[in-house]
């Protein structure tokens, strides 16, 4: 069961309307796998991966959330701690487009960690478009985060969401981590090095206090 | 002690006609077996005037399998309604889009299952093969139920989660009216309602009941830092929707008579039936995945061997 060694271990959260295609950009890239007959997710599902990104092992927890509104006191409960978070709309969907900027403040106000984000527009397999490519990149540039436009189905761009994440990842918390070496213990629990080179056994996770 | 075994009793919702000292042989002893005569003999009457543990005991291990469409309708007679209502609350709904999107998705379709538990370090491309599509009949009338509740109950309307009870309603029973009577009885007579408006005191009596009906996952969790949250919440409305189907049925026929006590329960006898294998776990998130993924199905695979796995998933003890 065990996943082996990782250098890092990251909680990320998976945030966007209902139907936009969370959970099958998950499956599609933990599991290789796609389906247009999945449950809709109620409250969170959770999965793990291991990213490499270069010389290092980043262990990704992922929480992927419901989108319906009602679940929102929910989701939030898991946002605690979150390190990544990859927001989604459907580009055939214009007000999952728009509701984006609420996800986003739903963060800011819920967290005043730095987190690396990404903006995905997912369904790009589909013919009806109704966010243009340029929308999705202003968005993004307003809020200073990279910006792909994926399809789950046709696994196009998928991995890239979690490599560019991946990179940012690793450059915060190869910074994060000279701080921890200089200050000892990072105070806030969100995310914890994994200091010891040659283990073999993870340590204990980070979501410890989520 | 004792005071805490009555308290504990009380907080679960379990009959306090059920002794929980007693051991199960002693059930049997008290409560007769209904033969389908029997069943349908009672059936005449309001199931009111049936003893409680009387009932309980026979729809947990004395189901009439072919009777089930009768009992349910004989369970829900509170929820009936005016033959008209159905028709009328079938106008448009601000919940629509939302349970439009919803349809699709809310029949649990046999999948290949996959024994990495939701984690993967490697990636073997591995083609999905749906293995049935739901016929639009059987969409169209879950459409329409889900319409008819979320204009009937103006404070919920529609939340995600009412499409599983509803499809899997649907699943055994072909009358739409019908169905929108059981869910109507489960969601608003047995007031499983309050789940979607998100009351998740559920959550807390799970975790009390595992503290000190299975102490030793308790303590692992504990250890681990796992809460039942992480692990549970899906279960509060998948275990209506599952793939074993023969299960969710079951569990309904219970549940339209002791409401959500039942979920706990199956709840609590999976975690007994899986114990050494939980207790094996040296990682929070292995745990938490380990039973969200695949408590269900290894517990059944487990008891497939020909015994009555069901009844004794529904039972009080194990």
């Amino acid at each position: 069961m065990s996943l082996g060694y990782y250098d890092w271990l990251v909680k990320v959260i998976v945030l966007g309307d209902s139907g936009v295609g969370k959970t099958n950009i998950l499956t599609q890239f933990c599991d290789s796998k796609f389906s247009q007959n999945y449950t809709a997710t109620i409250g969170v599902d959770f999965k793990i991966k291991i990213l490499n990104i270069q010389d290092k092992k980043i262990k990704l927890q992922i929480w992927d959330t419901a989108g319906q509104e009602r679940f929102r006191n929910i989701t939030q409960t898991y946002y605690k701690g979150a390190f990544g978070i990859i927001f989604v709309y459907s580009l055939i969907d214009r007000n999952s487009f728009n509701n984006v900027e609420g996800w986003i403040k739903s963060i800011l106000e819920s967290t005043t960690d730095e987190v690396c984000s990404i903006l995905v527009g997912n369904k790009l397999d589909s013919q009806d478009r109704r966010v243009q490519t340029a929308e999705g990149e202003k968005l993004a540039q307003k809020y200073n985060m990279p910006f792909l436009e994926t399809s789950a189905l046709e696994n196009k761009n998928i991995q890239d969401i979690f490599d560019r994440l991946g990179q940012n990842l690793k450059i915060r918390l190869e910074n994060e981590g000279q701080k921890v070496s200089n200050n000892t213990q990072r105070q806030s629990g969100q995310f914890k090095l994994n200091q010891e080179a040659n283990q073999t056994e993870q340590p204990t996770s980070s979501c410890n206090s989520c | 002690m004792l005071m805490c075994c009555n308290t504990k009793r009380l907080k679960t919702g379990e009959s306090p006609n059920r002794s929980k000292s007693k051991p199960k042989q002693r059930n049997s002893e008290i409560c007769p077996m209904f033969t389908k005569e029997r069943w349908i003999e009672i059936m005449k009457r309001s199931f009111e005037d049936q003893g409680y543990s009387e009932l309980s005991y026979n729809l947990r291990h004395n189901f009439p399998l072919e009777l089930r469409c009768q009992v349910w309708f004989w369970l829900t007679e509170k929820a009936r309604i005016k033959s008209c209502l159905y028709q009328k609350l079938q106008f448009e709904s601000p919940s629509e889009q939302q349970i439009l999107k919803d349809l699709h998705r809310s029949f649990r379709l046999k999948r290949n299952r996959k024994r990495t538990s939701g984690s993967s370090d490697s990636s073997s491309p591995d083609k999905n093969q749906e293995q049935g599509k739901v016929d639009q009949q059987k969409l169209d009338k879950l459409k329409r139920i889900l319409i008819a509740y979320s204009n009937l109950d103006k404070e919920v309307k529609y939340v995600q989660g009412m499409n599983f009870i509803a499809s899997s309603i649907l699943e055994q029973l072909e009358q739409e009216e019908l169905c929108f009577i059981i869910l109507n009885h489960i969601l608003n007579i047995q007031n499983y309602r309050k789940v979607f408006l998100m009351d998740m005191t559920i959550l807390e009596i799970i975790d009390k009941r595992i503290q000190f009906e299975v102490p030793l996952i308790y303590n692992k969790m504990q250890e681990l830092k796992v809460k039942s949250q992480y692990c549970f919440d899906t279960f509060i409305f998948s275990l209506f929707q599952l793939v074993r189907k023969e299960l969710a049925h079951r569990i309904i026929d219970i549940f339209l008579l002791e409401k959500e006590s039942i979920l706990q329960t199956v709840i609590i006898q999976l975690l007994k039936m899986q114990q050494v294998e939980i207790l094996k776990f040296q990682d929070q998130d292995e745990m938490i995945i380990y039973i969200r993924n695949d408590l269900i199905e290894d517990a059944l695979d487990k008891l497939d061997d020909g015994k009555d796995y069901l009844s004794q998933l529904l039972s009080i003890h194990l």
